[in-house]
């Protein structure tokens, strides 16, 4: 396909074949690996042997697994709806201020969250939301809410919780992913309303907003995809006492294969599947939120 | 800095003392009656290294009186006073406060009992630590800090003095009266290191060595002392003097240095410094010079004067001294002193428990080895404090004068309550961090308590029940401090080979022609949206067929395969001109070189950039390296994290590593966001 009589066409595959050569090796031939071993019953250490497509078709009828997807994709939803609103505005809110300092101060503040182990930021809420005193439940109800609430132990309020934490934990990036683009924006714009006297809103509405919009879809999708994958943050903040409304798809698979029963070809099987899942939003979200391209150019 | 450069040799002087000071700690490891006779005298001499010391507070006093003196014989004015308190501050304080608090904290997590600790703690932080006994080591892990106090003292006593000489001498300046008037000084303080002598000397009770540190320091306390110090620190003052006034007096000065006189004298006061420390290296300490004063004052010391001033004045010997080598080390020297003990303690901890003790080390060849990892460690250490903590202080300090004045901008309370509202919400997200340390430094019953421990006293009341046992838990019986280790290898790791491999795509891509550039811009991107995730098990198989289970190469190749990366570096590569790279080309650079000496050093702030977006990503990897590191000892910090079965020792792991990650992005992150914007800006 590709010629190499081009001296400089050789050259430039030599300084890209390291990053080519490691990404062979461990997403496309790690790809193919998954496929092969999803066709197997192994279970632990041993191999297994050929059973066609007989996981796929367990996996696709087991309610655990679905419940699974569906978590995820309710927690990926819920997660990005807030996220990337609440994000955006803040740093809007950052980028109006005249002070250098302090909004440097400001993303620091906000992003050293996410610098944070995600097992141990769950374990820390663990700590902040324990018992029906907690300082979480302090602070609710010093804004008016439900002090009373137990969080660990009610199976009702795990889901927000998840959300919360993640929230913390998430939402300094993405300010600062905002903020360094709303610097980036070309200011021309900005200065042509000014002079027409346009308001506030309206040059949110009709400047930044389609500016920022690949920015934002680019963020979109990231944060989706991530919030797909969460795992490790269940695994900090409820441990083990994990209920089935915050078991996610890549909770369930490290489940099936190294927690319950060993079960190496169904979970790898599942990890197909979760993987063209994953994938498939993520375009999905590219073509409807259209120009994913444009960003790139 | 730039009156220290002018002057040629003292770099070179500067250097040995700090490598003598080394080299006296390296000595002390090794058993010296289990060695053969040569190595045995070579042993005692390198033991004399101890007087680097002597030879530091020379070179300061010869260094930091020079422009008071300079003002002197030139009539001038006493020099600006606050100038030098900060240039002094911004040189010592940093270092020496990263260096203390790295200190305690090691102190904490290995010594178990520590005597008069608050005192060392509160002295040590404010540079009198060496006006008592019980203080004179402020730490108990890093012992050479014991001088920095009495250092601080001498620069508070030296303009002291030299105001005295500019009032005392008035209109009528002349040299002579500045050297009898720094010769009578000199007697006073020997004057009055006599009167502690007789009134200061410490009792009898528990001194020496064999009581521990603080029996060691009262056996060396009188004779070691601030004040006797500032005599030491005299001697150079002196030999600037007599230096200003040779520089002042060129033609008498090229005179004497056409004879080669200076260069005679360099040599001859060089090999006497030398002789008399072969010469003593078996004698008992204390001996050979006046008041029982340490380091063979003041015969060492007015070598040493007389070395300085013929080194500065020479025609040849000076640039012997000055060698690359010995520049870079005495550019470093502070930090080489301040941290080279830590390296030690650090080694005795992790590596060889017996390199903490007095000659402990049966064995000259494992004593070599140490030694020689713990000097490249220290070599290192100090290049980093030097480049990252120090200089930082002093180039402020410097440009403070060029920065022009901004005009005020105008007060809007609009703004400034919208900033303060959005402040009160950052500080709502950094709450749990001071929270998680609050509850790191509980003993285990009040961790989980509702409503929380805090809360239940008045705040100072519920402090008073901090402890360390959590961090202590979590070295000794969790392992934790090797799990920071693995963590930092597999960190900086994957950030080197992630920076190297995506930089030659990027380059790939932006500067070079060739077919299909489109298909191999979008194959790279797509590795963002793969969930590697639901990848765990094919991963596991293909490392372990490559053999790269347990092993920091499983996860650092994989690491790497940044799509971001390629993303971040090829916009802000886009952005280089690319005339730079046709010039370059045209001087027939390759395009390896101009990737590495050109596009490399251009994109520094969106590799700083990318540096961190990895370390945040790898450093918090729980998935793989659960897959990856099966063995215990190989086990990153989330991973060690999860398998504590201790709430309190958790909170402590979780704090230790929040750390890194904090105080690298407090360092960078301002390289970190411009690093961002400028690959966005189109």
């Amino acid at each position: 396909m590709i010629k190499l009589t081009d001296k400089n066409e050789r050259q430039a595959l030599r300084f890209m074949a390291p990053f080519l050569i490691l990404m062979l090796v461990f997403t496309v031939i790690v790809f193919g690996i998954g496929f092969l071993t999803s066709l197997t019953d192994a279970q632990g250490i041993n191999p297994g042997k050929n059973i066609g497509l007989l996981n796929f078709k367990n996996i696709l009828k087991d309610p655990y697994f679905w419940n699974s997807v569906y978590v995820s994709f309710k927690f990926a939803a819920v997660s990005v709806a807030i996220q990337i609103p609440a994000a955006f505005l803040i740093s809007l809110w950052i980028e109006s201020l005249p002070y250098k300092k302090t909004q440097s101060f400001l993303k620091a503040a906000f992003f050293i969250p996410s610098l944070i182990n995600t097992l141990v930021a769950g374990i820390l809420f663990r700590l902040l939301f324990y018992g029906e005193q907690c300082i979480a439940n302090i602070v609710i109800g010093f804004f008016g809410g439900n002090p009373n609430m137990n969080w660990l132990d009610d199976k009702t309020l795990a889901f927000p919780l998840l959300v919360i934490v993640s929230f913390w934990q998430c939402i300094g990036f993405q300010i600062i992913y905002f903020s360094a683009n709303l610097r980036s924006l070309d200011q021309s714009p900005y200065e042509a309303a000014r002079i027409d006297g346009a308001g506030r809103i309206s040059i949110l509405k009709n400047i930044t907003l389609p500016l920022m919009k690949p920015a934002l879809i680019f963020m979109t999708i990231t944060s989706a995809v991530s919030s797909l994958l969460v795992f490790d943050l269940i695994l900090g903040l409820f441990q083990y006492n994990i209920y089935d409304n915050v078991t996610g798809i890549i909770l369930y698979i490290y489940l099936r294969a190294f927690q319950w029963d060993l079960e190496i070809g169904a979970a790898s099987a599942a990890g197909w599947i979760a993987f063209f899942l994953i994938l498939a939003v993520s375009l999905l979200q590219l073509k409807f939120l259209g120009l994913g391209e444009k960003h790139e150019d | 800095m730039k009156i220290e450069n002018r002057f040629s040799g003292l770099d070179g002087l500067r250097a040995a003392a700090c490598l003598l000071v080394i080299l006296h700690h390296v000595a002390q490891r090794l058993d010296i009656y289990s060695q053969h006779f040569i190595l045995q005298h070579i042993q005692l001499f390198f033991l004399m290294g101890n007087t680097g010391v002597s030879f530091f507070f020379v070179l300061s006093g010869f260094l930091l009186s020079y422009p008071f003196w300079k003002n002197y014989i030139s009539n001038l004015d006493f020099p600006d006073i606050s100038n030098y308190a900060k240039r002094r501050a911004a040189r010592i304080i940093p270092g020496y406060y990263a260096s203390f608090a790295v200190s305690i904290i090691l102190a904490l997590l290995f010594i178990p009992d520590m005597d008069y600790f608050a005192r060392r703690l509160i002295t040590g932080l404010t540079f009198t630590a060496g006006f008592h006994y019980t203080t004179l080591f402020p730490s108990f892990v890093n012992s050479p800090l014991w001088s920095i106090s009495f250092e601080v003292f001498s620069y508070l006593l030296m303009p002291l003095f030299m105001f005295g000489l500019f009032r005392l001498a008035g209109k009528k300046r002349s040299f002579k009266k500045g050297i009898i008037y720094w010769i009578f000084a000199l007697i006073l303080i020997i004057g009055i290191n006599q009167l502690i002598h007789m009134y200061l000397t410490p009792d009898n009770v528990k001194r020496g060595w064999e009581f521990g540190v603080t029996g060691g320091s009262k056996w060396w306390m009188p004779n070691y002392n601030p004040i006797g110090f500032f005599g030491h620190f005299a001697f150079g003052i002196i030999a600037s003097g007599i230096s200003a006034y040779f520089i002042k007096n060129k033609k008498l000065r090229d005179r004497i240095a056409d004879k080669n006189i200076f260069d005679i004298a360099s040599i001859i006061s060089s090999a006497a410094i030398i002789g008399l420390l072969c010469y003593v290296r078996t004698e008992e300490e204390f001996t050979h010079s006046i008041q029982k004063q340490p380091y063979y004052f003041p015969y060492l010391t007015a070598l040493i004067a007389i070395l300085s001033v013929s080194l500065v004045n020479s025609r040849f010997t000076g640039k012997l001294f000055d060698s690359r080598f010995m520049r870079f080390t005495a550019k470093i020297s502070f930090g080489l002193y301040i941290w080279h003990y830590v390296i030690i303690a650090l080694i005795s901890f992790y590596v060889l428990p017996e390199y903490m003790n007095y000659m402990a080390i049966k064995d000259w060849r494992l004593w070599a080895g140490a030694s020689l990892l713990m000097i490249v460690i220290s070599y290192g250490a100090a290049t980093l404090s030097f480049h990252f903590i120090e200089k930082p202080f002093i180039d402020r300090i410097q440009n403070v004068r060029e920065k022009v004045f901004k005009s005020k901008r105008k007060i809007r309370p609009g703004k400034l309550l919208s900033a303060f509202l959005l402040c009160v919400l950052a500080l709502l997200f950094i709450f749990p961090l001071l929270w998680l340390l609050d509850a790191s430094l509980r003993p285990p019953l009040e961790v989980m308590q509702s409503p929380p421990a805090i809360f239940q006293q008045s705040i100072w009341k519920s402090i008073e029940s901090y402890t360390r046992d959590s961090y202590l838990a979590a070295f000794w019986h969790f392992d934790v401090g090797r799990a920071l280790f693995n963590s930092i290898i597999v960190s900086s790791g994957t950030i080197f080979l992630t920076a190297i491999v995506v930089s030659l795509y990027a380059y790939a891509l932006v500067f070079m022609e060739f077919k299909h550039k489109k298909f191999f811009l979008i194959i790279a991107l797509s590795t963002m949206m793969i969930p590697a995730n639901a990848l765990m098990i094919p991963m596991y198989k293909v490392a372990k067929n490559l053999h790269l289970l347990n092993s920091w190469f499983g996860l650092i190749l994989p690491g790497a395969v940044s799509g971001f990366g390629v993303f971040l570096l090829r916009q802000y590569f886009l952005k280089i001109p690319l005339a730079v790279i046709e010039a370059a080309r045209m001087d027939g650079a390759g395009h390896l070189r101009i990737w590495w000496h050109i596009i490399l050093p251009l994109a520094r702030p969106a590799l700083a950039a990318l540096a961190i977006i990895q370390f945040r990503i790898v450093w918090n990897d729980f998935l793989n390296p659960v897959i990856i590191m099966r063995d215990e000892k190989l086990m990153t910090l989330p991973v060690r994290i999860l398998l504590i079965n201790d709430t309190g020792s958790v909170l402590a792991a979780g704090f230790i590593s929040i750390i890194i990650p904090l105080i690298l992005f407090l360092k960078f992150h301002r390289q970190f966001t411009e690093g961002l914007t400028e690959g966005l800006r189109k």
